[in-house]
């Protein structure tokens, strides 16, 4: 039984179906799994037919027409489709897709299916299994239990990459590893393992060592990971990088820890501890403490910055400092680049003009005083931290309603990611290259 | 006798107490909750009002309401039934989900008072006994303008000693507010905040459109107006307050955050200064039309009651521009309420339970609008630490501070300025102000775009020393500490030849929202202002609310340092203390 997918129910934007359709033929192809049958409403068939070309024919949808199909996956661009409308076969798997390519199961118990590595240590064994939950529980305490295979796999801490870290410990000279760590932004969300900036910037530096005929060649490996904050960057790679010893460590975040560093309990934040504040509900359910409240809990159901914003930038930029004092120590090199969010644009572009509604009043003070932030940030930093800083975010502040860079107020779209690593490579070509070229 | 007066449940919620007939403190929820005007049930600025006058919840004799609720849904269910069922479904709904109807209920879980010990008043009525009892006025004639409170948008009162009665008043949909904030939403501004950015607007253009504007609205021989509602939704409002035929006759309505510049510059092509000196004359012209009703209506009241004296309140009393008419073109001695939109009405409603149903003697008049929360030296100084700034100087008295911080303003430094009680009402009069050199012509632009991060062509205020005023604006000599110079309510001219001495602060049109402090109403304010005339020779200052753009005025010394922090400010004083900017990284 081959797959079907369906297309967008209602009438959408034709610029928004390439993403999720690419990455319902990736999933296809990772089982290898070629075939899929196309179905679209009648009133569309034109349109998506238009679209798809004419070697992947698209049929009229009708109620019964998905019983002979194993998988069946709903593309969602805005409008979902009443499923219990539709006969399915027994065992079949259904999956939503979302406009930046996410999968997402729907009617069963995650499984090795979809997650092959779910099982490969005791904290994922005792993890959830419910679809929702485990591909996007809140992570204790030190990220590695988030799993979400919506964009690709990961690995079996969760990590985006298919390397196995300690065959990289005897490489020969001219293989660069570069690690990117970062929060969910550096991870990737909304972008297949292709499209993530730690791909594109693999290919874009392979790509000019041909150009430039040298012998080096570079595996920039993703060591982010969703709600990371620096200190979590600085775990993973105590926990996963001690026998890679890297050539080159990129963090690319600010936005975690400026974000939660606001709301996080003050005499932790002094002491330069900044962590994902929905910490705290987890040592209220250990702890049955709920009727204690939480260090932001005052500002009631507004969630309000309880940190001075200078004393929250002390926090990231001590903890920055440590990181790359670490990395320096083990005779790598070290890049801190300030990751780019929306406002980072000077213009929305029409993809990206209903994100800023989205947004709940809840979290009004908080966003509206992360771009304060960045700028506060890029004023005081002393020029000793400065040859190490790629501010990214300034870097993005030319683009405008013509480039399409983000999916919500902070996760790039493969646009976004393909400028992040446009940066970088410029950054590395310029600052690194010459000197491990002639090293 | 302690009496709680409330506002809230539609915007600017606020709670005032008076003791024994004396306002002794009185807060304004979004300088608490940090929500620009705030409509939620004021439960912290009850919590400050009691802890501040050292009172329990328990020894509130009564909780005064500043409207009928009831009354207010009886309207809108009139208003909507036959016209927009869904309007009204919609209403009804929030009204439900947000326990509107239950105020008596709501106001007892917050102060524990019999429920007959909970009493509401008029919306008008309330606003009417702000602007009267808080007046230096034994007698006088009350004028009250809004948008709407229960179904009155205006009245006319007539105030004698502890009496306020009521003569005449002027129902939906004839509402000078919402005519005012339907322009308002049209020039592309946000209704019930925006309006002072069309008073801003206003003076850079020519009320060309004004007979235009006039033909909506009607002037009764008996001081009343009616309004062509032709061009208006004020009855169900959804979207926007004006309909199609509005734009038919001005135009298209203005994008929200377009480009503003009736000057040539760089980006600013001839179709932004066409369509920019078409909106600033639409502004100018709602403004002067604002200007000749509420000056219709003040003459009409004055010779019905035959009193000069003349109070004010309600929201559109805080038309700055249109009470420095009052003032020197009718001579009026004018009393308008510091915090005259809705948040007054909690002080109001106070005053109108203390006279009309304890029976109190006739209050004191406000001379002082210092009602708000003060920051101990023990808080600054924590605030300074938790702050991450590095450079911190501390005054050893008055003198040294005063004399440094001239030093820095005269030395082009934009200054936040924290001192004592927080301001009760929208104004920033030297307690939590930004201060700043006005003969520098380029202050206005730096103070808009890198402190407040606001329209480039929002004007900004002068403060003067009272007794100095009248060499620099053209006003009337001000005797009185409780006339609305002292409290930033009138805009005078700038006096022509002090114009060029006075760029930063003297509007497009030569006018200014002057401001007045004496050593009585201010001491140290009063003695900055003369510091600062010693350097430059001007002893003016350029005053603004210490605030970001879209943020309530800050409150606590950490509220300042976070602005600060954010802003373009140069340094912050708080107290004695003056803290620069650079974090300690």
């Amino acid at each position: 039984m081959t797959a079907a997918i369906v297309m967008p129910i209602a009438p959408f934007d034709p610029e928004r179906l390439p993403q999720p359709l690419e990455s319902v033929f990736l999933h296809l192809a990772r089982r290898n799994e070629s075939t899929a049958q196309c179905f679209a409403t009648p009133a569309l068939i034109p349109l998506c037919q238009g679209l798809l070309g004419s070697s992947t024919p698209v049929a009229p949808l009708t109620f019964d027409g998905l019983a002979d199909h194993a998988e069946v996956y709903f593309i969602h661009l805005g409008v979902a489709p009443q499923l219990k409308a539709f006969r399915f076969a027994s065992g079949c798997r259904i999956y939503m897709v979302d406009e930046s390519g996410g999968i997402h199961s729907l009617n069963r118990a995650l499984s090795e299916f979809d997650d092959p590595e779910l099982n490969a240590h005791v904290f994922n064994r005792l993890g959830p299994r419910d679809a929702e939950s485990a591909s996007a529980f809140f992570h204790f305490p030190f990220g590695y239990l988030y799993r979400d295979v919506s964009w690709g796999p990961i690995n079996a801490f969760g990590h985006r990459h298919e390397h196995d870290l300690r065959t990289l410990a005897d490489r020969p000279r001219t293989h660069k590893v570069i690690l990117g760590y970062g929060g969910s932004a550096a991870w990737g969300w909304g972008c297949l393992p292709h499209q993530v900036w730690t791909g594109v910037l693999e290919q874009i530096l392979n790509a000019r060592m041909n150009e430039m005929g040298g012998d080096l060649s570079f595996s920039v490996i993703n060591l982010a990971g969703p709600g990371h904050v620096i200190i979590h960057e600085m775990i993973t790679h105590m926990l996963h990088a001690h026998r890679v010893n890297p050539d080159l460590v990129i963090t690319l975040d600010g936005t975690n820890d400026l974000w939660n560093g606001q709301m996080c309990d003050p005499f932790l934040v002094a002491h330069d501890v900044v962590y994902q504040e929905e910490q705290e509900q987890w040592a209220q359910i250990l702890h049955q403490s709920s009727d204690r409240p939480r260090a932001y809990a005052g500002g009631g159901d507004i969630k309000r910055g309880i940190n001075q914003p200078g004393v929250n930038i002390r926090a990231y930029v001590a903890r920055v400092r440590q990181f790359r004092a670490m990395i320096e120590a083990s005779g790598a090199k070290f890049i801190w680049a300030l990751q780019p969010m929306l406002f980072s644009k000077s213009g929305l572009h029409r993809l990206e003009t209903g994100i800023p509604t989205k947004w709940t009043n809840a979290d009004k003070e908080i966003r509206v005083n992360m771009p304060l932030l960045f700028e506060l940030l890029n004023r005081e930093l002393p020029m000793h931290d400065r040859d190490v800083f790629v501010n990214i975010h300034e870097a993005f502040k030319p683009l405008e309603s013509d480039a399409f860079c983000f999916w919500d107020i902070v996760h790039p779209s493969p646009g976004g990611h393909k400028r992040i690593a446009e940066i970088l490579a410029a950054r590395i070509e310029e600052s690194l290259l010459p000197k491990w070229m002639n090293a | 006798m302690r009496i709680l007066g409330l506002s809230f449940d539609y915007h600017d919620a606020a709670a005032a107490l008076l003791v024994d007939g004396a306002l002794v403190v009185a807060g304004q929820e979004e300088r608490f909750t940090r929500r620009k005007h705030d409509a939620s049930l004021p439960v912290k600025s009850i919590e400050f009002c009691l802890s501040e006058a050292g009172l329990a919840s328990s020894q509130i004799d009564y909780v005064a309401f500043y409207e009928k609720t009831a009354l207010k849904f009886d309207r809108i269910v009139r208003s909507s039934i036959r016209r927009d069922r869904a309007y009204l479904q919609d209403t009804l709904a929030s009204w439900l989900r947000e326990e509107k109807f239950d105020v008596r209920r709501r106001i007892a879980d917050a102060v524990p008072v019999a429920p007959s010990r909970i009493i509401s008043y008029y919306h008008h009525e309330s606003h009417a006994a702000s602007a009267f009892f808080c007046s230096p006025f034994n007698e006088a004639t009350v004028l009250t303008i809004d948008g709407v409170g229960e179904n009155e948008t205006a009245g006319v009162s007539i105030g004698k000693g502890a009496e306020l009665k009521r003569l005449t008043s002027i129902e939906l949909p004839h509402s000078l507010g919402l005519l005012y904030s339907a322009f308002t939403a049209f020039l592309g501004f946000e209704v019930n905040e925006g309006e002072y950015k069309v008073m801003g607007m206003a003076g850079f253009g020519q009320p060309r459109f004004l007979d235009d504007v006039m033909r909506l609205i009607t002037l009764k021989p008996d001081g009343g107006f009616r309004i062509d509602q032709t061009c208006f939704e004020f009855l169900c409002p959804k979207d926007l307050p004006y309909r199609q035929e509005l734009i038919e006759r001005f135009g298209p309505a203005r994008q929200a955050e377009s480009m503003f510049a009736v000057q040539p510059g760089p980006g600013i092509d001839d179709n932004v200064l066409s369509l920019s000196r078409r909106y600033a004359d639409i502004a100018a012209s709602i403004q002067k039309a604002a200007e000749n009703v509420i000056m219709h209506m003040a003459a009409k009241a004055v010779e019905r009651t035959g009193i000069r004296n003349l109070c004010m309140a309600g929201g559109v009393a805080l038309n700055s521009l249109a009470n420095g008419r009052l003032i020197r073109e009718c001579g009026y001695p004018l009393y308008v309420h510091p915090a005259a939109g809705d948040a007054g009405g909690a002080v109001g409603a106070a005053l109108l339970c203390h006279h009309k149903t304890t029976g109190g003697a006739r209050t004191a008049p406000l001379t002082c609008a210092y009602l708000g929360r003060a920051a101990s030296e023990q808080e600054i100084k924590a605030a300074i630490a938790a702050s991450g700034f590095l450079k911190v100087e501390t005054a050893h008295d008055d003198d040294a501070l005063v004399n440094r911080v001239a030093d820095l303003l005269a030395g082009g430094a934009v200054i936040g300025w924290f001192q004592g009680r927080a301001e009760w009402g929208p104004r920033a009069l030297g307690c939590r102000s930004i201060l700043a050199d006005p003969t520098r012509t380029e202050m206005q632009r730096r103070v808009n775009e890198s402190i407040k991060f606001r329209e480039p062509f929002r004007p900004f205020a002068p403060v003067t020393p009272v007794e100095v005023a009248t060499s620099y604006f053209d006003m009337p000599e001000v005797t009185d500490p409780a006339s609305p110079e002292y409290f930033m309510l009138a805009v005078h001219p700038v006096r022509q030849e002090m114009r060029h001495l006075l760029p930063a602060i003297t509007h497009a049109d030569g006018t200014a929202r002057v401001q007045v402090v004496s050593s009585d109403s201010h001491r140290l304010y009063h003695a900055l202002l003369h510091a600062f005339g010693r350097r430059s020779g001007v002893p003016v200052l350029l005053n603004t609310s210490f605030n970001l753009r879209g943020e309530p005025i800050v409150d606590t010394p950490a509220d300042a340092l976070k602005t600060f922090a954010f802003s373009g400010l140069d340094a912050v004083v708080l107290g004695r203390h003056i803290v620069f900017k650079g974090l300690d990284l």
